[in-house]
């Protein structure tokens, strides 16, 4: 903010027993990022370069997931992604990102490509300074929809039994829990993302005995996942 | 005509002519020593580098920017309203601050075990509008460390 030559400035108190209201009038600027830069020997956007003038209001972002998914089973397969988030800033620190997800994976290589699209909310705790970057974390949560494609009589063995896509795929119904740090630097941010899912699809059963029956099979992923956003 | 003229003395406009000149610079004095004053005034109001003090009143050697002299304000609660303040902003590369002076002497204090709560709102040339968390743990209101860092950049 400091950034203009002229601020506004008004205080308010915000304790139970007294209101007093402050109106400090209008504080010149002028020559502040001069004076900051030779009193600390950085320039003021260089010392906060998290918190870039034309970033640290941003509201949308853009992110790229790279992560690979362990279920304990034979279908371990590699995620990618792409996530957008919208930033609803608080008066405390903490911020809410409403963000969607769509990612892409193929269970067994080749054999079963995927997609899902997840929507959610997570909740950014307010940014630790660390040198000229800053830490922020989160967690959250995402509800969404995937689709497994497949040709009818296609089977893979995920554990003791055979599961066999039905006809035209499958669908998926799936909630994810995440939790996440990321580093600023700039318009961009590096981080991980770690989700904990737990997928819901409808599947053929063929059990030991040869016989096959509808079922609804339940997952649990755990995907470690490295992110790049980038701040608009 | 010389010779007349020395003799008759000066003419009623040559006589009035050095008073009006005389006004004329007093004006113009006058107006010189408000454009300064002013000047000098709003020169007050810009920021500057001074350096925190040790309990002796020596310098540490930290600098904070701040404005050359306290600004005027005013302040209103349930006893009085628009009453003078006089106030400063303290600025480094780790806190941001503001020290008010209710009726120019009787500076906002606050609580180290239980500090007061302030929103400082912040409006930029352009019409955003920052609310800003400030805490009070002595005798100056301190913005949080993410707010400290959005005022400054």
């Amino acid at each position: 903010m400091a950034m203009y030559d002229t601020l506004q400035i008004a205080i308010a108190e915000n304790t139970k027993y007294s209101k007093s209201s402050y109106n400090l009038g209008t504080l010149d600027c002028t020559g502040f990022s001069t004076l900051y830069t030779s009193l600390f020997g950085e320039d003021v956007w260089e010392g906060n370069k998290a918190v870039d003038p034309d970033k640290s209001a941003s509201k949308f972002s853009v992110s790229a997931l790279v992560g690979y998914a362990f279920n304990g089973n034979t279908d371990n397969n590699l995620r990618v992604g792409l996530a957008a988030s919208w930033r609803v800033f608080t008066e405390a620190g903490f911020s809410l990102d409403l963000r969607a997800d769509v990612s892409a994976f193929t269970l067994l290589p080749g054999v079963y490509p995927a997609f899902d699209i997840t929507a959610g909310a997570m909740c950014a705790c307010p940014p630790i300074a660390l040198g000229s970057t800053e830490l922020v974390f989160s967690f959250g949560t995402t509800l969404g929809y995937g689709h497994i494609n497949g040709e009818m009589g296609e089977t893979y063995e995920p554990s003791i039994s055979f599961y066999t896509v039905p006809e035209g795929g499958t669908n998926i119904f799936l909630m994810r829990f995440i939790v996440g740090a990321e580093f600023g630097l700039g318009d961009f941010s590096i981080g991980m993302d770690m989700f904990l899912e737990m997928p819901m699809y409808s599947v053929q059963d063929t059990d030991y005995w040869g016989y096959t029956y509808d079922s609804t099979d339940l997952g649990f992923n755990f995907i470690p996942s490295l992110t790049v956003k980038y701040r608009f | 005509m010389t010779t007349e003229s020395r003799k008759g003395g000066k003419s009623p406009q040559e006589r009035i002519k050095p008073d009006m000149k005389l006004k004329k610079f007093f004006i113009l004095l006058a107006f010189i020593a408000i454009l300064a004053s002013t000047n000098a005034f709003a020169a007050g109001h810009q920021l500057e580098v001074r350096h925190y003090v040790d309990e002796f009143g020596d310098s540490t050697g930290n600098g904070y920017i701040t404005q050359g002299i306290s600004q005027s304000g005013t302040f209103s609660n349930s006893a009085t309203t628009n009453s003078r303040i006089s106030w400063r902003v303290l600025v480094d590369d780790s806190d941001v601050a503001f020290i008010i002076d209710e009726y120019g002497s009787y500076r906002v204090k606050g609580s180290t075990g239980f500090p007061d709560n302030y929103t400082v709102s912040v409006k930029t040339p352009v019409g955003e509008v920052y609310r800003l968390t400030g805490h009070n743990y002595s005798d100056r209101i301190t913005l949080s460390s993410y707010d400290a860092k959005q005022f400054r950049g």
